[in-house]
């Protein structure tokens, strides 16, 4: 029998039985406990709550939802809502965290302290303070409707929001957007011809100056014209608010403003280990090709962080996608106040709710994952 | 030919090299003590300068800066929340024999180290709550009667007790050859890994009441605690990750070598080095921790921030988020800007030890 | 003799104990109140005068006083309770789980909570009516004026729907901004996110002072609802949901009768009329029939007083709330207070 035990394989497999049935007893366990009490509780339970009216007003949504919709509408209004707000924090976060990451590593002692204050204060407080800061702060600092700062008659920003038009029919800009499209597929055509010529060459073609052209003017020139043929939905002034147009609510700037700030902080920690991590024989050596600063840093030192950099920067931006549940804090509309704050309290199912959100975070989360994992091995330096 | 410039004498020389070397230098330093200009003087005439200091009551504050008049009136209610008057001395004894502890454990020369530090990690958790709570002979004083910063440094050391040993069982489990362990291991750390904090406090609060059985009532702040520790426990298993990957393969080898068994090999040759590489990541992980126990005030446990947003609702004290957030603000920045630096010095004397 | 008088008492032990047993469906929630020795009461987070905790937490307010009456009646001892503050979101949940015995905070009757959250309400202690608050400046003088106004509420409350139902079947448009907390809607409105906030009247009346200049808002008189508040319990338990209706019955009926705190013993001792015996304890044995002592309302009216006495201490001409009575009178006096009688 001993002997038995001491056969390692055996031992294995004791062990992860062992394991198994643990894990097994506490979940029936738990499972058990709760159906129970849900009974005894006369709590409903299943899915058909989603198909229900929900009844609430959701007042920043691009999906068209209306208070008549269901629950399912709304859950996905949330959704919609969360990743708007998280896109486009990602976005300027990067942006922001690269400048200070790159600043915090100058030689201008002034500018390098600066951004060390920067990172140091936002990253050692709670980002809950940043979120109610950025939400009273704006609120405070915006005029009343009234007083609306105005933006050429057609644009206005106050307390409420800054109100901007929309187009009443939007067959000229998917026109516009078709040839945007067409552009961009050319300039990529043309940005390969020019590195293959290039390579055979040597000769240098103004890719960037064409592709400026091409990707920068004419999309606005399509947009000019597209706008001009179509009538707008130009916000108005009527009793207390503008109405029409669509309205950028405070609570998205807020929460925008708050997630692209704190998170700028800790990508620029991860810019600077990963800008610190190439060699400086690399930096010397470019230079001695004699390549001007700006191109050491956009061919030499930045490709070669950029595998460091990629695996920290995007559990960040997991982090800012999590961290936009903080919304919830300013009413902002998005899954964790919709759903588990509005439509929780509407029906009173807390199981289904939760496990549906957090199925929907675990699934934005691998998405993301998948995405940057695929980025990463694309851009992996090939090592000879 | 570049005209070369004679070096200045001292410190000016250093100064020109770091902030005028050129001409986009110059304007970038100009630029940079402007910004620090238009930030500071305002700041500090809010801050300092114009700021009320004396008096009682709102109207004791009639300059234009900050009214920390405020934060002196309420200053108790901050630290201790609804914590009885009577009873606080418990709530500083406790604070102070942690603080005495803590100092002694890290005096290097301290003898039988180890041993008080283990020591001290079984008396003072159980005496604490002892302390806090009561009973024994102590009045007991129910969780919530706690709050404000005494609340949130319990959330997060406790909760940080529990997520320590869990996070390095995670992380050992996820190295595990057994292939269920490992799988059960990744399947809970990527499933607190990947969740909201906010959730996951939700779900503590609604959840454990459903799921006990009837009768079994688990204490409101016991499940915020357990919240935390399960999500920071995932945290810290990965930094604990780190640590077990940084070691070279050569050192479990040996020791197998010499006949040791998995759990011997573990406590005695990798646990104690993977630690110590993991240090200041997990201290990282403590500090988001520290800052997430804000999130509890979702379910109405009053913690340091709670305890600001309550004072704020008292209409004697109408208007002074300001003052209130600032205050709250500036512990939380003092308590993670001190356990950053202090894990950087440790990150530094390891990477010296291990020459790295 | 002395076994004949053992014999006595053993029988009219078994006979005495039968009989309640008899009577008497077992009630885990009083067992659980009496073994813990208080009353677990889920309040609101802080809404003055009816559930406020000043900065020694001591808790006042019409919905508070409700919940010492239960404690005096069921454990003899008005003070033998202890307050959980639960915000819009949290009150089902925990009620539902069992962390509180009962809810006793502003919660409006409706029938989809009865019907599908598993609770029921156990009578009516405020009748509110919901209605807005404005800027003074803003020149507002019926709710219809308040058309394509942003307005704050909080999530979840039946506030938010009958606002939004309100507009909508009238046709005006109002852009509503949903909170996840009272005092987060009311400092946002005070920031001017919106141009008012809805709630009920008389919650209103208390919220006002959280205002930074109470004087610059207004709150109007018109009322777009019936939000009738009471005491909330779990589905299960009968004899639990008995004691918490009867109480709040018993503390009406006490105003009804001319009882008081005053003259309560006075009142149990002297008085001709039955059914103030039978409140009292006095006669009848009401008290036993539920699972209590007698005096269970004696203590509760002692210690706590009657309705009336409690609401102009919390909400009405004794408090800084300055509420009329209204509909929350007796309907002898023209309000709509009624109690089931004690017989």
């Amino acid at each position: 029998m001993i002997r038995f035990l001491r056969d390692r394989k055996v031992r294995d497999v004791l062990w992860q039985a062992l394991a198994t049935v643990g894990l097994v007893v506490v979940v029936v366990f738990f499972v058990r406990n709760a159906s129970d009490n849900m009974v005894k509780a006369g709590i409903a339970s299943g899915f058909q709550f989603l198909w229900r009216d929900s009844g609430i007003e959701v007042p920043f949504n691009i999906t068209g939802y209306k208070p008549s919709d269901t629950i399912l509408a709304l859950l996905w209004t949330g959704i919609v809502n969360t990743i708007l707000v998280s896109a486009a924090a990602v976005v300027v976060a990067t942006v922001i965290g690269f400048t200070v990451g790159l600043m915090r590593l100058s030689h201008n002692w002034l500018l390098s302290t600066l951004a060390a204050v920067y990172i140091e204060f936002v990253r050692n407080i709670p980002l809950l303070f940043f979120v109610l800061f950025w939400y009273f702060g704006v609120l405070a600092a915006l005029p009343t409707p009234k007083e609306s700062y105005d933006f050429l008659g057609i644009a206005f920003l106050n307390r409420r929001g800054l109100s901007i038009p929309l187009p009443n029919d939007v067959a000229g800009f998917q026109l516009a957007l078709l040839a945007i499209a067409v552009l961009i597929v050319a300039q990529i055509g043309l940005a390969r011809w020019a590195k293959a010529r290039q390579a055979r060459t040597g000769r240098d073609f103004p890719t960037w100056m064409v592709g400026f052209v091409l990707c920068g003017l004419l999309p606005i020139v399509a947009l000019a014209v597209a706008g001009a043929a179509t009538s707008w939905d130009v916000p108005t002034l009527r009793g207390f608010n503008y109405r029409g147009g669509f309205v950028l609510v405070p609570e998205f700037v807020a929460l925008f403003m708050a997630l692209s700030t704190y998170t700028a902080g800790f990508i620029a920690e991860v810019v600077r280990g990963g800008i610190q991590s190439v060699r400086q024989g690399q930096i010397d050596a470019a230079r001695a090709l004699g390549l001007t600063p700006g191109r050491v840093v956009r061919l030499v030192v930045i490709p070669q962080a950029m595998p460091v950099i990629i695996p920290p920067i995007t559990s960040q931006y997991l982090n800012l996608i999590k961290n936009s549940s903080l919304g919830a804090a300013i009413a902002y509309p998005e899954i964790v106040a919709v759903f588990m704050g509005s439509a929780l309290v509407a029906t009173g199912q807390a199981i289904e709710i939760i496990a549906i959100t957090l199925g929907i975070y675990l699934t934005i989360g691998l998405a993301v994952s998948a995405f940057m994992n695929w980025y990463n091995a694309r851009h992996r330096l090939v090592t000879r | 030919m570049k005209a070369v410039r004679p070096p200045l004498p001292g410190w000016l020389e250093t100064l020109r090299q770091r902030l005028f070397a050129t001409p986009v230098d110059i304007a970038v330093s100009f630029l940079c003590l402007y910004v620090v200009w238009r930030i500071s003087v305002p700041l500090v005439d809010w801050l300092l300068v114009e700021a009320n200091w004396r008096g009682t009551s709102r109207e004791d504050c009639t300059n234009a800066g900050a009214c920390w008049v405020f934060i002196r009136a309420r200053f108790a209610q901050f630290m201790y929340g609804q914590y009885p008057v009577p009873e606080r001395w418990r709530v500083d004894l406790l604070g102070v024999l942690a603080v005495c502890v803590a100092a002694a454990l890290s005096w290097r020369r301290l003898p039988r180290r180890r041993e008080a530090a283990i020591a001290a990690l079984v008396v003072l958790p159980p005496l604490g709550i002892w302390l806090l709570y009561g009973g024994l002979g102590l009045r007991i004083v129910e969780t919530r009667e706690w709050g404000g910063l005494m609340l949130t440094l319990f959330l997060a050391i406790y909760a940080g007790l529990i997520a320590i040993p869990l996070g390095i069982l995670l992380a050992l489990g996820r190295r595990s050859r057994l292939p269920l362990i490992r799988f059960a291991s990744i399947v809970f750390i990527e499933f607190w890994r990947g969740v909201p904090i906010i959730t996951v406090i939700f779900l503590a609060s609604l959840l454990l009441p459903l799921i006990m059985p009837t009768g079994f009532n688990v204490d409101r702040l016991a499940r915020a605690v357990i919240g935390l520790a399960f999500v920071i426990a995932a945290y810290m298993a990965e930094a604990v990750r780190g640590g077990l990957q940084a070691l070279p393969d050569g050192q479990v080898e040996a020791a197998q070598a010499l006949g040791l068994g998995y759990w011997r090999i573990t406590r005695l040759i990798v646990l104690p080095q993977a630690l110590r590489i993991a240090l200041p990541a997990m201290t990282n992980e403590f500090i988001a921790l520290f800052k997430n126990t804000t999130l509890v005030l979702i379910v109405s446990i009053f913690d340091l921030l709670g305890i600001a947003q309550a004072a704020l609702a008292d209409p004697a004290w109408v208007g002074m988020n300001m003052e209130a957030y600032v205050f709250a603000g500036a512990i939380y920045w003092f308590a993670c800007f001190g356990l950053s630096q202090w894990s950087r010095r440790q990150e530094k004397r390891l990477s010296a030890a291990y020459g790295r | 003799m002395k076994t004949v008088c053992r014999i006595a008492a053993l029988a009219a032990f078994f006979t005495g104990s039968a009989a309640s047993a008899q009577q008497l469906a077992p009630s885990p929630t009083l067992d659980a109140i009496k073994a813990r020795g208080h009353i677990e009461c889920g309040v609101h987070l802080g809404l003055p005068g009816f559930s406020f905790a000043n900065d020694k937490g001591e808790w006042t307010g019409l919905d508070v006083d409700y919940c010492k009456s239960l404690a005096a009646a069921v454990l003899g001892d008005a003070t033998k309770v202890k307050f959980t503050p639960t915000s819009v979101q949290q009150r089902w949940a925990v009620l539902q789980s069992g962390q509180v015995d009962l809810l006793s905070r502003n919660t409006t009757i409706t029938f989809s909570r009865n019907a599908t959250l598993g609770v029921n309400f156990q009578g009516i202690n405020f009748y509110e009516g919901q209605t807005f608050v404005v800027r003074t400046k803003a020149k507002v003088v019926a709710v219809k004026d308040l058309a394509d106004a942003t307005i704050c509420v909080a999530a979840g409350s039946t506030e938010e729907k009958t606002a939004a139902d309100w507009f909508r079947e009238r046709n005006l448009k109002v852009t509503i901004i949903n909170f996840q907390k009272n005092d987060d809607a009311i400092s946002a409105y005070d920031q001017g996110r919106c141009d008012a906030y809805t709630a009920g009247i008389g919650a209103l009346a208390g919220q006002r002072i959280k205002f930074k200049d109470p004087n610059e808002h207004q709150i109007l008189t018109e009322i777009i609802s019936n939000d009738p508040q009471g005491p909330v319990t779990r589905w299960g338990d009968e004899r639990w949901q008995l004691v918490v209706r009867w109480v709040l019955n018993g503390t009406i009926a006490a105003e009804a009768l001319g009882v008081t705190s005053k003259n309560v013993e006075e009142m149990k001792a002297k008085s001709a009329s039955s059914e103030v015996r039978r409140l009292l304890g006095a006669e009848g044995k009401f008290g036993q029939m539920m699972g209590l002592s007698d005096d269970w309302m004696f203590n509760a009216i002692k210690q706590v007083g009657n309705y009336g006495e409690s609401y102009e201490r919390t909400v009405g001409m004794g408090s800084a709330l300055k509420l009329k009575r209204g509909a929350n009178e007796l309907w002898t006096k023209g309000g709509l207070l009624y109690s089931p009688p004690f017989q």
